[in-house]
């Protein structure tokens, strides 16, 4: 079977190795795609668990002293850890040979780049030691992390000084660092990659259908051949599957192949920032393989499905009646799911995992609902379109929408999806981040309340003539119990980082910041979100893409019979390939804008409060132009197919 | 026989090295219907594409009344075919999303009229064709027979001076066949229009006319070899 099946291939003509082909190319593409979403995953973990030492079990009697702090200069972060050792046997960091000793500084390779001529009262004073040398990649979530790990004496304010700051640790007994807690925000990029890959999971996974589609397209004819000499319809599924698993498994090999060798390119995507090791990409090796192994098996099931709605009978012909118009009900299915989304989510607030669990399924259950409700749109489109249609083009395509309004979602619907997360997470607004010096700065250190006059003398002594010090009595956000208070130091915008290297090495314990050092953590979070969005638009429009023009090589090869006879009376190709273009423009303008209107909406109550952030709006115009160009140039690369389908004339058999 | 509206001179068509016409002449005349057999092969579709402006012969010239068309452009034949000429084939030239009505009102509507203003005529074509009450109905819920009629309405929409048919019952019964025949015939008489039908059948072909029959790519009246290039051009 599988002989005759390759046989078939090999036989069936430029055509038949064209669709045939096709499907491979686009189960590559898919594979890529596919493995890049799940590899995505394990690289964030890896990133996570490398990190994880920075927060470690804290120990009964430990052998060290472990603090960490998040410091600034200018424009940038960098994370600092305080280690102190409690006896000979303190535990090695990751990324170092020996415990570093009272006065050693480790720092990452890119803080050594950006300290490369640092006066040093500008910014390692603030340490009390000097450089001892560069920290291995062991220690870091990746090569653009600013990173410092300074050795302290037991007994100094930097290991014994309470941190108040969430993204801080307090000084601590620990005897090791296998085990830690991964950091706050990595947890929420881990959530975040679960997204994005369902995101981009469901618009590959559609492909499979539209790609087995193809070659059930080219066979039509050769099935009804095979039918009429006396194979059972079984042995004619199996044919095709064959045909197509083959092609699938070629393309899944290449798609593989493709990934392994393009990881340094997808590692330069910065998330967090800073780039990856490609290592991370490579943590998930052994779900590659799987990944690779399942593409064919779930394109050969698309395939099933596909194939089971082509009845294909000993006469080959695929019979069309009218349209079975879609129930109104999917709107009212999609109604109650939307609804319940927003009204239990509002009623859970922010509690807890079942909480967040609920209102995920509930949001699955929403995604899923628009799955119903999008072809009905596009029936009704394609209704109201060819009710007032004038031309042929424009009465073809709504035709055609009202005809097959399944095939016309499944090419837009990433896009629809797409518009939406674009919508509502694009437009969502930087912070201002001007961190160049002003003409006077200010910066400010948190310190606790009991001793905070002493700490304010400390200060003013320790910055005599060099800045005005005052001490600011606080609130705690968090805890309004607790007494807080805050020493302030003003001084030039020229001074401010000697000032503030000076203040960190006096009141240890929180670091100071200016006011927009604040806002750094959020943009490079906001930035991060941005890159993910980008990234996740992109291999949604180049799905689409490929999806388009896969179902528009795929509807030709379907009409060729009729293209031909069309052009024999004299119907000019223009007007075919308007109305085919017409069939994607027209649900993709209508749907993909009021999605990306919906995520607007749903987050405009914020932006109206923070003002519109126009660097998200020149993301959100530039992806989306860039990506309907993308799927309309796809659609349009079917032309010479139709080209040269409507052309064949002759020589044919009588 | 009034005076002829399609004419043929010479016309000569290579596919590599395999002849599929050498060297035919022919002319048909309003009102006529000529029926072209011939075995598999013989160059019947060739001939019918070189009439119709589809394929340029090698050499010879095509008229339309005076005007040649072979020699125009492409798009410029395009046009000619959907204006002045009508087609109609085996099966599978209907689209099949599209309801009969607007089938039928498609060349129209190519033509820049209006799909409210196109949907008139179409309707009267099918009325005329007995198909009034089924103009809403998808090519796939028709049958065989009702299709060709969607069919033949629609080559006569544009009220053609020629009207091509290849093989038009092929894929009928007998009877059906007959009946389509008869109206294909029938209708393309009261316009005044040209009518070549290419057919194994000789039964059609016995309803037309005239018959002329190919052979090897040149042409036989009743038996006689009539070939203008025959002679000059036999090297």
């Amino acid at each position: 079977m599988t002989a005759l099946a390759w046989r078939l291939t090999r036989l069936g003509g430029r055509g038949a190795l064209l669709s045939t082909g096709l499907t491979a190319l686009a189960v590559a593409v898919a594979t890529l795609l596919l493995q890049f979403a799940v590899a995505s995953n394990f690289a964030f973990a890896e990133r996570a668990e490398r990190t994880e030492w920075r927060d470690p079990a804290a120990a009964e009697t430990g052998s060290a002293l472990f603090a960490s702090a998040v410091d600034f200069y200018g424009g940038d972060e960098i994370t600092r850890v305080d280690l102190a050792s409690l006896d000979g046997d303190a535990p090695v960091p990751p990324g170092l040979e020996a415990f570093p000793a009272p006065g050693e500084v480790w720092v990452s390779p890119a803080l050594a780049a950006l300290l490369d001529g640092v006066p040093e009262e500008d910014f390692i004073d603030r340490y009390e030691g000097r450089i001892a040398g560069v920290l291995g990649r062991e220690a870091l979530a990746h090569d653009g992390e600013m990173l410092a790990v300074v050795g302290r004496e037991a007994d100094s304010p930097a290991m014994t000084v309470e941190r108040t700051n969430m993204d801080m640790v307090s000084p601590r007994a620990i005897d090791g660092f296998d085990e830690g807690e991964p950091s706050m925000v990595s947890g929420f990029y881990r959530m975040v990659a679960v997204l994005a890959t369902v995101l981009m999971a469901v618009p590959v996974s559609v492909f499979g259908a539209a790609a087995a589609r193809l070659t059930v397209a080219r066979r039509d004819e050769r099935l009804a051949t095979l039918r009429l000499i006396g194979a059972t319809p079984g042995q004619v599924v199996r044919l095709t599957l064959i045909e197509t698993v083959l092609a699938a498994v070629a393309g899944s090999v290449a798609g593989t192949a493709l990934w392994m060798a393009s990881t340094p390119l997808f590692a330069r995507i910065p998330i967090d920032g800073g780039p990856w090791y490609v290592a991370d990409l490579w943590g998930g090796a052994p779900w590659m393989a799987a990944v690779a192994a399942a593409v064919p098996v779930l394109v050969a099931l698309s395939a099933v499905v596909g194939l089971r709605s082509v009845v294909i009978s000993p006469l080959g012909v695929a019979r069309r009646v009218r349209p079975k118009g879609l129930k109104a009900v999917r709107l009212l299915v999609f109604a109650v799911a939307a609804v319940a989304f927003l009204v239990v989510s509002q009623m859970l607030g922010g509690g807890g995992m079942l909480a967040a669990a609920i209102a995920l399924m509930l949001f699955a259950a929403t995604i899923a609902a628009l799955n119903l409700l999008g072809p009905w749109v596009v029936q009704q489109l394609g209704k109201l379109l060819a009710n007032t249609a004038r031309g042929p083009a424009r009465m073809l395509a709504a035709r055609r929408l009202t005809d097959d309004p399944k095939a016309a979602w499944r090419a837009v619907s990433g896009v629809v999806l797409a518009g939406f997360i674009a919508g509502s997470v694009a437009l969502f607004p930087m912070f201002q981040s001007d961190t160049d010096p002003a003409a006077t700065e200010t910066v400010t250190a948190t310190v606790a309340g009991e001793d905070a006059e002493a700490r304010a003398a400390e200060a003013r002594a320790a910055l005599e003539g060099l800045a005005e010090v005052e001490l600011i009595e606080r609130e705690n956000d968090l805890d309004p119990a607790r007494s807080e208070s805050a020493v302030s130091a003003t001084t030039s915008g020229a001074d401010v980082e000697h000032v503030r290297s000076i203040l960190t090495a006096t009141l240890a314990g929180d670091p100071p910041e200016r006011e927009v050092d604040n806002t750094l953590m959020s943009n490079r979070l906001v930035e991060s979100v941005r890159v993910g969005v980008t990234v996740v638009l992109s291999v949604v429009f180049a799905t689409a893409a490929v999806s388009a023009g896969i179902s528009a090589i795929g509807s030709v090869l379907d009409r060729r019979k009729t293209y031909r006879l069309l052009h024999l009376s004299g119907t000019p190709q223009r007007v075919l390939d308007q109305a085919r273009r017409q069939e994607t423009i027209l649900p993709l303008a209508f749907l993909g804008g009021a999605s990306v209107l919906c995520g607007m909406g749903l987050t405009s109550p914020l932006i109206g409060v923070m003002g519109l952030d126009v660097s998200g709006v020149v993301i959100l115009v530039v992806t989306l132009t860039v990506g309907t160009a993308a799927v309309i140039g796809a659609g349009a690369a079917s032309r010479p197919l139709l080209r040269s389908v409507m052309n064949d004339v002759s020589p044919r058999p009588d | 026989m009034s005076a002829p509206m399609l004419t043929a001179k010479g016309l000569r068509k290579h596919y590599g090295t395999a002849v599929a016409l050498g060297g035919v002449d022919f002319a048909v005349a309003g009102g006529e219907s000529v029926a072209v057999t011939g075995p598999s092969g013989s160059g019947k579709s060739t001939l019918l594409h070189c009439l119709a402006g589809v394929l340029r012969p090698d050499e010879g010239e095509v008229r339309l009344f005076d005007e040649r068309i072979d020699a125009l452009s492409e798009r410029e034949r395009s046009e000619l075919r959907r204006t002045r000429f009508a087609f109609l084939f085996q099966f599978g030239q209907l689209l099949p999303e599209l309801p009969a009505e607007e089938n039928v009102a498609l060349p129209l509507m190519l033509g820049g009229t209006p799909r409210r203003k196109a949907l008139g005529p179409a309707r009267e074509r099918l009325r005329q064709l007995g198909l009034a009450g089924k103009e809403d109905r998808r090519p796939g819920e028709l049958s065989g027979g009702e299709a060709q009629r969607v069919a033949l309405a629609r080559a006569l929409v544009v009220d053609p001076a020629v009207v091509f048919a290849d093989e038009p019952t092929g894929a009928l019964d007998r009877a059906t066949g007959d009946q389509v025949m008869g109206v294909l015939l029938d209708t393309v008489a009261g316009l005044g229009a040209a009518l070549v039908v290419v057919t194994h059948d000789p039964l059609v072909a016995a309803r037309c006319t005239r018959t002329v029959e190919i052979r090897d790519g040149l042409l036989r009246h009743g038996g006689d070899l009539v070939s203008s290039g025959a002679a000059e051009a036999g090297r």
